[in-house]
């Protein structure tokens, strides 16, 4: 027998009203669950993207960038500033014990960037000596950047072999990084001598100032690695107390207020979804038993008609399968169709890392939102279907139920 | 059966017009582009996106309507048919046929873009389903 003239799927078209209701349940089950989800495993993806993105232990930056919360607004939230001190600092820094690596980085902050009005963060890097920029531009360009190439973070509008002018001197995108879910998507990476030309260049128009560093040695901040027989602790004292005028932070406690919120809105949203799928499957068991009472008189028909008790059970959890897939694939698409157009927008409302997960996840979180969708309808309609299996036909068809 | 068939596609051609009239004035005052113009007197790019998305808005609010007031079921599909094509112009519209602005956290990118994709793929499910299910309709 053709699916579409089954009895199951003839009994959910004869009452329109009660299967939309039930796909609409179905559906809202599934999109909490895989919208749920998906929501708080971006955050975590962001979260750990931003951990390997800042790679390094130690972070060192002049003593007024630590001040008013600038550094962590520059580093973990995107806002475009800088800060420079003398490369003098990072020599004397270089002295302490303990360090396996050491590089500095450059900040900029273009006034415009083309075609719109916001400014971008412009980061410049040493490729001699960095390890926490170069492993990551590999992934997308392994060659050597030249002088006035650039690499562009995936949240910019810009494409490899375009143009970007900042301060009057045009850019080459040499490469577009991967998506990383941090404040690094919307930024700038170039080499030093790059940057060099570029912080000329703002001074040549009047738009930078350096008080009284000179331009050819600035240094924004310093990253390091610490050796192994070293902690982490030992040396970041060690550079606070020896060297005047820099702050050692250590770039995990930069992140614990981020992984603290993340914390909180994983738990909200984990609620949301236990509590809207209690709700849901009372709900559903509801209207599974109120529409087996409704149809008492139906099923005791079929039974004198000659239909077995696990036919009459069958019946019922075939509806209720039937409105769980078609809910279920609804709410999913649903889901899918609100949060992959709307990523951007939910990364700003939240204003925490936000990296989508891989596709092969995604699918995955699909399956088991419509599974666990389905298997809670089809728990919510066995107890309406034990019932029905027991029914006495003789008492309902005389009216005395 | 006539008559359920008859409401079922007054509801889908009144959700049609709906969603094509939400594309045209949602796009110019709701879900916006950027505002501007820029200190310059110049429009950013994702304004003529902007532009543009409520010309194609516009084309199918008015085939929305035309389709709503024909009788003949054959001539509703096909303009049906023609709003399909029309509505993923609309989706490709934004940063695809026009660039948008730089930086994607940027209204552009956040508001009016997942908004037009969205209104697009819908009018595109509806007319699609409207279709199919009136495909045997005359």
């Amino acid at each position: 027998m053709k699916i579409s003239k089954s009895l199951p799927v003839r009994s959910l078209k004869g009452k329109p009203v009660r299967t939309a209701a039930l796909v609409l349940l179905t559906a809202l089950l599934s999109l909490t669950i895989f919208g749920g989800t998906l929501i708080v495993s971006s955050l975590r993806s962001g979260l750990g993207s931003l951990e390997s993105r800042l790679g390094a232990d130690i972070m060192v930056v002049p003593y007024e960038a630590t001040t008013k919360k600038k550094l962590e607004n520059i580093v973990l939230q995107g806002n475009t500033g800088y800060f420079y001190m003398d490369q003098s600092y990072m020599e004397q820094i270089s002295r302490c014990e303990g360090i396996s690596q050491i590089s500095g980085q450059f900040f900029l902050a273009s006034t415009s960037s083309g075609c719109c009005t916001l400014p971008v963060q412009i980061i410049g890097f040493d490729p001699d000596t960095d390890f926490t920029i170069t492993p990551w531009i590999k992934k997308s360009y392994s060659n050597d950047l030249k002088k006035l190439d650039i690499v562009v973070g995936n949240d910019l509008n810009a494409f490899v072999g375009d143009t970007l002018s900042f301060y009057g001197v045009d850019c080459h995108v040499a490469a577009k990084l991967d998506k990383t879910g941090t404040s690094f998507d919307t930024t700038v990476f170039t080499n030093e001598e790059t940057i060099k030309a570029l912080i000329q260049s703002s001074l040549d128009r009047k738009m930078n100032n350096f008080k009284d560093i000179d331009p050819e040695r600035v240094v924004s901040c310093v990253m390091i690695n610490v050796s192994e027989g070293y902690t982490v602790e030992e040396v970041l004292n060690d550079i606070n107390l020896h060297v005047k005028n820099v702050k050692a932070v250590q770039t995990k406690e930069m992140i614990s207020g981020i992984s603290d919120s993340l914390s909180g809105v994983s738990d909200v949203i984990g609620v949301l979804i236990a509590a809207v799928w209690v709700l849901g499957a009372v709900i559903l068991m509801l209207a599974f038993t109120m529409s087996a009472n409704e149809r008492k008189k139906e099923f005791a028909v079929l039974r004198v008609l000659g239909a077995s008790r696990t036919k009459l059970a069958s019946l019922v959890l075939k509806e209720a399968l039937i409105t769980g897939v078609i809910g279920s694939v609804i709410g999913t698409a649903a889901g899918l169709l609100i949060l992959l157009p709307f990523n951007n927008f939910i990364e700003q409302m939240l204003g925490l890392p936000y990296l989508m997960p891989s596709i092969g996840s995604v699918a995955a979180y699909i399956a088991a939102a419509v599974v666990l969708s389905v298997i809670t309808g089809a728990a919510a309609a066995a107890v309406s279907a034990h019932r029905i299996s027991r029914i006495d036909t003789g008492l309902i068809l005389r009216g005395d139920n | 059966m006539n008559n359920k068939r008859n409401v079922k596609t007054l509801v889908s051609d009144c959700l049609l017009l709906v969603l094509s009239l939400l594309l045209c004035l949602g796009t110019k005052f709701i879900f916006h582009a950027c505002p501007g113009p820029m200190e310059s007197g110049m429009w950013m790019s994702c304004h003529w996106a902007e532009q543009a998305v409520a010309g194609i808005g516009a084309a199918l609010s008015v085939t929305a309507v035309i389709n709503l007031i024909l009788k003949k079921q054959s001539t509703k599909n096909g303009l049906v048919t023609a709003m399909i094509p029309t509505a993923l112009l609309a989706a490709l519209t934004p940063n695809v046929l026009i660039k948008l602005c730089m930086m994607k956290d940027m209204q552009c990118h956040t508001h009016m873009r997942p908004a037009v994709i969205v209104i697009s793929l819908l009018i595109v499910i509806v007319s699609a389903v409207y279709v199919l299910i009136n495909r045997k309709a005359d």
